[in-house]
């Protein structure tokens, strides 16, 4: 996040970036990167146990568009937004942790401004909505932002959030990562509309098209909506172009995409085209990627760990969070059960 | 129904899209609507092969919009087609929830019985493979608990065939659930009851009928899917321990085989229900009333319900793990009701 100052920048707020926030940037995305193959080499090896869903190819604009928030604003992610929740602070080792031992998908620190990851598809968008209208009801200054998939804009609460969002003039910033694909679907036969940024037109108020490749263009647009947000402007809709492959871990995209076209989609890769205009502009250099390398596999490392740790599995937290007040009859129900469990040992 | 000379072995989804094939083949009016059930042929294999074979119209790919094409299938069935939708999970049966309850089911009803709905919903039920609490359940009750409609969930790939062919004849709307675990598919641990022997042609298995899938003096087991396939394999430990135990794949919810339940309870006189599904208000609870309501005073032990407890299905191998009903504690349950 940036200081208050940046976030005057206005209509040049990309140039109100400095080099060191770029690098910033720059490392925030390759230690995403870096996660994200090391999440799927585990995988490999039959050591993470569980559904994931990647996001390589899509850092630039998750991180782009978390870098455009301020301290006070809100995060309502979904499951392909790893990127983005550690750039936004989320603990690596939650993200090794979560397919491996304890349910640490849920857990989230107590300050972080983190909404759980939606996993049903647009099933947030009306909760960004209402949560972005109830801080304006209350005078706070805060702005939220959604991301979803081109798929979710298909999606009836998609389509009710928007319009409540635009009635109600919700300060809330919605991104839709389009990476062409929903599962197997094109987004050509997703919808009949030419773009996914004019739906915001119907409800409305403005979408934008971005390339979603290119760090500094969202950073760019997403903090001119986050502004006209904080100003009492209303929604905005963006929408950054990226690439990804493949859907999740138990998918196979080679089942309806070709090489050629995978290919292709690999060369617009993110990383590479920050990392030269961090060259060109003399703000990195081999020392700084070696220092780099060095550090995000020591972070990593210690993530793995930390997940190690978090990962003994207790039985009895599987009853923790189903009530805020538990009744007696499902404590009643918990007791018998973990009884059980004890006397006929646990199941493997 | 009987096995014949031409039977091969099939996975299950192999099974249900040979059983849409042939309807396919037969029935101009079936059609196939769904979420990635064209060149992806279906997440969990449903309608592999048919894009390839009958095209964009009739393997329609929907986009993410659960009511409008659930919908449409219910307009295009009242039209006169036999539409096959998929509901690629059962649980986001919640953003479409009244085209399925307040329309699918009730309009037949609410028409007077002049409007038909022949309509098959199949989606893809159950957990076990660590896809966390709104991807595992398999909602038995949920939808079973629902007049106008029958719900299915066959376990074996020769049922599968049988009921997804009656299903789709029948006109009733129907939704046939099909268990991930029991599909076959190359990325799930694969288990032995994923595979059988089908027969080659088209062939029907009434909806609502029972099946004994092992005959037993001792004690009941009555489960469904995939507590169908542990519960047989308690029976094999529970052979070692001289226990001779009768297992029923219910195959169907609604309707529900009731005399085939209390008949073996009359023999055996201990009844253990096993339920991938919600404890409370669920199938072992019918179950349990059924068998309290008719055969009370067969059972020799009270009636004994193994089942997920209240709780969502944790994502955490090991915590989904302790949830789920499994082979060893359904014999635990079972030695305990013969001991007692
Ligand atoms: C309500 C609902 N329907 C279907 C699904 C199954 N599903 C999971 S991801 C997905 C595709 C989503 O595509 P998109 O919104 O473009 O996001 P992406 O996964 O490409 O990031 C589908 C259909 C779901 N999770 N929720």
């Amino acid at each position: 996040m940036l200081t208050e100052e940046k976030m005057k920048g206005g209509k040049g707020a990309d140039t109100a970036l400095q080099p060191s926030d770029l690098e910033r940037a720059l490392y925030l995305m390759k230690r995403a990167r870096a996660l994200d193959e090391r999440v799927l080499s585990l995988q490999r090896q039959g050591k993470v146990i569980g559904t994931y869903a990647p996001f390589s190819g899509q850092e630039a604009a998750q991180i782009g568009a978390v870098m455009a928030m301020e301290s006070n604003d809100w995060l309502f992610p979904t499951y392909r937004d790893g990127a983005a929740l550690t750039a936004f602070g989320y603990p690596l080792s939650y993200l090794f942790a979560f397919p491996t031992g304890v349910d640490a998908r849920w857990k989230r620190p107590e300050k972080l401004h983190l909404w759980p990851p939606a996993i049903s598809i647009a099933s947030h968008l009306p909760h960004a909505v209402g949560f972005a209208m109830a801080a304006q009801f209350r005078h706070d200054p805060l702005v939220v932002l959604a991301f979803c998939g081109d798929g979710a804009t298909s999606e009836g609460d998609f389509h009710e959030a928007l319009n409540l969002a635009g009635l109600f003039h919700a300060p809330v910033v919605l991104v839709i990562e389009n990476n062409g694909y929903a599962i197997s679907l094109p987004r050509s036969r997703q919808t009949a509309s030419a773009t996914l940024a004019q739906k915001a037109e119907a409800y409305g108020f403005p979408g934008v098209q971005v390339d979603g490749h290119d760090l500094l263009a969202v950073y760019t647009v997403v903090r001119r909506a986050v502004e006209r947000a904080r100003q009492g402007e209303g929604p905005t809709l963006i929408k950054p172009e990226v690439s990804l492959c493949p859907h999740t871990t138990a998918d196979d995209p080679t089942k309806y995409r070709s090489k050629e076209e995978l290919e292709a989609e690999r060369k617009k890769d993110p990383l590479p085209r920050l990392t030269q205009y961090l060259r060109e502009q003399g703000a990195w250099d081999d020392t700084k990627e070696q220092q780099a390398t060095d550090r995000i596999v020591e972070e990593l490392h210690r993530a793995e760990r930390e997940a190690v740790k978090l990962a003994e599995a207790d039985p009895r937290v599987i009853f923790d969070n189903v009530y805020a007040h538990p009744p007696k009859t499902f404590l009643a129900q918990r007791n018998a059960f973990l009884r059980e469990l004890r006397e006929g040992g646990a199941p493997s | 129904m009987a096995t014949t000379a031409k039977s091969r072995m099939l996975t299950g989804s192999k099974a249900m899209v040979e059983a849409i094939d042939q309807e396919m083949e037969r029935d101009p009016r079936v059609f196939v609507m769904g979420e990635d059930v064209g060149k992806y042929g279906g997440i969990f294999g449903s309608t592999t092969g048919l894009f390839e074979k009958y095209g964009p119209t009739r393997i329609l790919d929907t986009p993410i919009s659960e009511t409008a094409f659930i919908g449409a299938a219910i307009g295009a069935a009242m039209e006169g087609m036999r539409p096959i939708v998929e509901l690629m999970f059962v649980d986001f049966f919640g953003v479409c929830m009244d085209q399925i309850y307040n329309q699918m089911a009730k309009i037949h009803y609410m028409s007077g019985g002049h409007v038909k709905v022949p309509l098959v919903l199949m989606t893809a039920v159950g957990g076990g493979y660590n896809d966390a609490a709104q991807h595992s359940q398999t909602l038995y009750a949920t939808f079973a608990h629902l007049p106008g409609m029958k719900v299915v969930a066959p376990t074996f790939p020769d049922d599968l065939k049988g009921m997804m062919i009656a299903a789709i004849r029948e006109d009733n709307p129907v939704i046939l659930m099909f268990h991930k675990g029991l599909q076959g598919l190359g990325w799930m641990d694969q288990l032995d009851a994923s595979i059988g022997e089908v027969p080659q042609e088209p062939y029907t298995v009434p909806l609502g009928r029972s099946r004994i899938v092992r005959e037993g003096n001792d004690v009941t087991i009555v489960g469904i899917q995939m507590m169908t396939v542990h519960a047989m394999k308690a029976a094999e430990q529970l052979k070692e321990a001289g226990i001779d135990a009768e297992v029923i794949d219910l195959r169907s919810l609604v309707p529900l085989d009731r005399e085939t339940i209390l008949r073996s309870v009359a023999k055996t006189h201990r009844l253990l229900v096993v339920d991938e599904d919600y404890q409370s208000y669920g199938m072992s609870a019918e179950i349990a009333a059924t068998v309290a309501e008719a055969g009370l005073y067969d059972l020799e032990a009270p009636i004994r319900r193994l089942a997920i407890p209240d709780v969502p299905i944790p994502y955490s191998d090991p915590l989904e793990n302790f949830v789920l009903p499994n082979a060893e504690k359904i014999a635990e349950a079972a030695k305990a009701l013969v001991n007692m």
